[in-house]
């Protein structure tokens, strides 16, 4: 009797909140390129890859239809900001509940709205020369600002956390908001007077923003418009490698933008949000604290035991 | 006192023996330039695993943890724990720390963006932690940077902790009004009570310290042929 009062409780709280989750295509009259893409959209996940951390892990591929999926911070502790949460893949698929929706729960646990990015893949070439990642998520942000007052947000506390893949997208759309594709028409809705900047960016493990000599490439180089910004990676991460995050740390120091960076001995590449018995999976806990003192977050109530 | 005796109540706190040690000041000139310093971080290391069994403590499971200065002197003792100074007796007892934890430490940058020599890590070096804040005018990122960097090509495990700390600026402005003329060792303090004192339960800095030591052991045992 206990566990079915138990089950009824769960199920009675889980309804709801599923319940307001909402799906918003980016292009609803159609993307800005005709797809060139051929067979369904398919989960690609081998036996090989499917457990990590005693959960399955999904993935999408062959995403010809990008979207944003809201998931809405609970009302009672909705601090108005939301995040866009860009899952990795190598720009070849979307790990989707690993670095997607599990990421969005973990938002909505610290009263933070997430918004998770289905952009599309598998790519064909990199920005500036194929722009259809970079369309997608400035299309992400500014839906998302347009939606501000209806998704009980605000516009400018509207910040992006990206992994691997997707933390490439993340610093590339910090890096160019004013970019305009030549495949976007005028007459877009929103327009693009609606800002593209995020206000704050989480890097985690990105891959792909140095050049071939151990320098941040010219696509990544910082400018004053990059938000304050935090890093985590793995010593051992072998495919987005440390140096990636060491570099690009130093370069957003001399552009005088706020960083934090934390490098863990051991956790690897791809290690999402998940608990594992490895520090790094205790990243969250830091970023919080991190919202908290770039003003995403109010201050806790345990800071006012700190005197000065 | 906030980087000595409440280091070691906070250690206590977390089930291990706090060595606080008291070494001469003003120096002359560090090591190598002078060797007091040093000479006095291998006596504190030697004496205490010569009391090892009395202290009830693992002699394998020694380490260091250094603030600013002292900071340097835990990379200089992590790089040198042999060294043989002219006035002291031999030993046969180890000054090698088993691990080391590096808080906004000072002079660890050399030329062209390298480790300063005398603290350039080696194949002894201890699996190593770091803090440092961005905002540190004092003891700048830099020398974090390059010194974990330092220890990555030496193979030595390590983890850094750059943080924000949300800049003086905003700091003054948003929370309290401080003058910025106390602004920045205010922020030097507060970083250090928020390190080690704010807020043990949910503290990130002892978060994860917490969980560094939690993995010295394994990461020693995996690095060990």
């Amino acid at each position: 009797m206990k566990f079915l009062r138990l089950f009824l409780i769960v199920g009675l709280c889980g309804v709801p909140v599923l319940a307001q989750q909402k799906t918003l295509l980016l292009w609803p009259n159609g993307n800005p390129e005709p797809s060139k893409i051929t067979g369904p959209e398919i989960d690609p996940t081998t036996d090989a890859n499917r457990m990590y951390a005693g959960k399955v892990t999904t993935r999408l591929k062959n995403v010809s239809q990008p979207s944003i999926t809201i998931f809405p911070a609970d009302a009672a502790k909705n601090s108005g900001a939301a995040v866009l949460v860009l899952p990795g893949g190598g720009y070849d698929h979307l790990t989707w509940n690993l670095e997607g929706s599990e990421i969005c729960e973990w938002l909505n646990s610290i009263g933070i709205t997430g918004v998770l990015v289905k952009y599309r893949v598998p790519e064909r070439g990199k920005f500036p020369e194929n722009p259809e990642d970079m369309e997608d998520a400035q299309q992400a942000i500014r839906l998302t600002r347009a939606h501000a007052a209806e998704w009980k947000i605000d516009p400018n506390k509207v910040g992006v956390i990206g992994f691997s893949a997707g933390g490439n997208l993340a610093a590339l759309m910090s890096t160019h908001p004013e970019y305009k594709s030549p495949n976007v028409p005028a007459s877009n809705v929103p327009a693009s007077t609606v800002d593209a900047r995020p206000n704050f960016q989480m890097l985690m493990y990105p891959a792909g923003l140095l050049g071939t000599d151990n320098k941040v490439s010219e696509t990544f180089q910082p400018t004053a418009q990059i938000p304050p910004t935090f890093i985590v990676i793995a010593e051992n991460d072998h495919t987005a490698k440390v140096e990636t995050a060491l570099v690009y740390y130093q370069a957003l120091k001399d552009a005088k933008i706020p960083a934090e960076l934390h490098i863990y001995t051991q956790g690897g590449h791809g290690f999402g949000g998940r608990a594992t018995d490895l520090p790094i999976s205790h990243w969250q806990t830091i970023a919080e604290i991190w919202l908290h003192t770039i003003h995403v977050l109010g201050p806790p109530d345990w800071w006012a035991s700190l005197s000065p | 006192m906030h980087e000595g005796t409440e280091v070691c109540e906070w250690l206590n706190s977390i089930g291990m023996t706090g060595i606080l040690v008291k070494y001469r000041v003003p120096e002359d000139g560090h090591y190598p330039a002078n060797v007091e310093d040093l000479e006095d971080a291998q006596q504190a290391m030697r004496l205490t695993r010569a009391h090892a069994a009395e202290w009830k403590i693992d002699p394998d499971r020694i380490g260091a943890i250094g603030f600013s200065a002292g900071a340097h002197l835990a990379a200089v003792l992590s790089v040198h724990p042999d060294f043989q100074g002219k006035n002291v007796p031999a030993s046969t007892i180890d000054a090698r720390p088993n691990f080391q934890m590096i808080l906004y430490p000072g002079w660890l940058t050399g030329k062209e963006g390298k480790a300063d020599a005398p603290v350039q890590p080696t194949a002894q070096t201890p699996p190593s932690f770091i803090v440092q804040a961005e905002n540190d005018y004092t003891a700048h990122v830099e020398n974090a940077l390059v010194y974990f960097q330092a220890l990555k090509d030496a193979k030595i495990p390590a983890e850094l902790h750059l943080f924000t700390l949300g800049g003086a600026r905003v700091w003054t402005s948003a929370y309290g009004g401080f003058p910025s003329r106390i602004g920045l060792r205010w922020l030097r303090a507060g970083c250090i009570r928020f390190i080690f004192l704010g807020h043990r339960a949910r503290g990130p800095t002892i978060t994860s310290i917490r969980r560094f030591l939690s993995q010295v052991g394994p990461i020693c045992s995996k690095i060990s042929p």
